[in-house]
């Protein structure tokens, strides 16, 4: 039997096997060129792949976090955003954009992992606030015009 | 839109819940000591009604029992199924948390802490870092002492032990790694400690609820439900 003539839920079940089913720091570069290439396959891996492709998102700088937007939006895949990893080294602003961002677009994120590594004092100035109705939310302190309020 | 959110995962200096807000379908929550100091108005039942997992990376110094004192676990321990505590806390364990002592996975860092001896009274051992090479020579002081209060202890109360997955095989790791997996393998069967293997946490941002635990608890509770219904 060729492998295209394989049953939808066998291929799935392939794929889905070859990439680690949840989000790790030691295995995220290769889960995510794993998928990407799954996808260049064909339509029918592309269908199971693109999913899980999307299904977490790594930010650790603002390019990160643009490219990840861009694609999820040219794909229409921001209903497929489940987990949003954000790993602030260089700019708050990355941690304050991605939730902003996402807060409006990703209706089925479930998995939330902040991780901020600025210094203490420089964190002085920035809270992060859970908020009631997107449960996430990201202000200056200091300057209360950049509370995220289009996050409902 | 509303988020609802299943997983959280707060390490930062800036979390602050100076508002009471609640997380109706949260289920896992890892919190570590910076994000802990601000979270006192989180960790209540009535917030996090769903919560079943909860993981405390980085909880174990005295100045974080302030921490815990002021979040006031207590009213939200029994609900939980499985927590996640640093075994450095163990000897400050509080005692409202040690009578959840079953249900709690201990991180033991293998590398750069001192093995206490009270480590084998824990039920649940996840031993960290042991599997790396670039910690090889504390580890060769660190293990040989954990295998021998695992051995001089009878009886233990130590049940399981999680190991990295890479240790399953001690052939091909570096000799002194290898006499040092042996012998602790060797040992846990010889106590009957059971062996479980499993990816670890190695940054803050990797998922410190360990997976494996969660499902075991899980199968030991309907386990012992079972027998409770057959009693009946």
């Amino acid at each position: 039997m060729s492998f295209p003539s394989l049953p939808p839920e066998l291929v799935r079940q392939i794929i889905e096997s070859s990439v680690p089913s949840s989000f790790h720091s030691t295995t995220k570069k290769e889960r995510q060129a794993t998928l990407r290439s799954l996808c260049l396959v064909s339509q029918l891996f592309q269908s199971i792949a693109q999913p899980l492709l999307f299904r977490t998102i790594f930010v650790n700088s603002p390019g990160d976090l643009a490219c990840a937007l861009a694609s999820a939006r040219a794909k229409e895949a921001y209903g497929m955003i489940e987990t949003l990893v954000v790993e602030d080294k260089h700019e708050i602003w990355t941690a304050t954009s991605a939730a902003k961002k996402l807060s409006l677009h990703a209706s089925n994120l479930r998995t939330l992992i902040l991780h901020f590594t600025r210094p203490k004092s420089q964190f002085r100035a920035y809270a992060i606030h859970l908020h009631p109705r997107t449960c996430f939310a990201f202000r200056n302190v200091s300057d209360p015009s950049t509370e995220s309020s289009d996050c409902e | 839109m509303r988020i609802d959110l299943e997983t959280l995962q707060l390490v930062s200096r800036g979390f602050d819940s100076s508002a009471s807000y609640t997380f109706s379908r949260l289920v896992n929550l890892t919190i570590d000591d910076l994000a802990l100091k601000n979270a006192s108005r989180l960790l209540r039942p009535a917030c996090l009604p769903s919560l079943r997992h909860l993981a405390l990376p980085g909880v174990w110094a005295e100045m974080d029992l302030k921490s815990l004192k002021k979040a006031h676990l207590e009213a939200l321990l029994p609900q939980l199924e499985t927590i996640t505590l640093e075994a450095a806390l163990f000897q400050l364990l509080p005692v409202y948390l040690f009578q959840y002592i079953d249900r709690t996975l201990f991180n033991f860092n293998a590398c750069g802490y001192a093995t206490p001896g009270s480590i084998v009274e824990v039920c649940h051992l996840r031993v960290r870092e042991f599997n790396s090479q670039s910690f090889a020579f504390e580890m060769i002081e660190t293990i040989p002492e954990l295998v021998s209060l695992i051995r001089r202890r009878n009886p233990i109360n130590l049940r399981s032990i999680y190991l990295h997955p890479s240790l399953r095989n001690p052939a091909n790791l570096i000799d002194e790694l290898s006499d040092l997996t042996i012998d602790l393998l060797e040992v846990c069967q010889e106590k009957g400690v059971e062996v479980i293997y499993e990816i670890q946490p190695e940054t803050t941002v990797d998922p410190w609820i360990s997976d494996e635990f969660c499902k075991r608890s899980r199968m030991q509770r309907e386990a012992e439900g079972r027998t409770v219904m057959k009693r009946c």
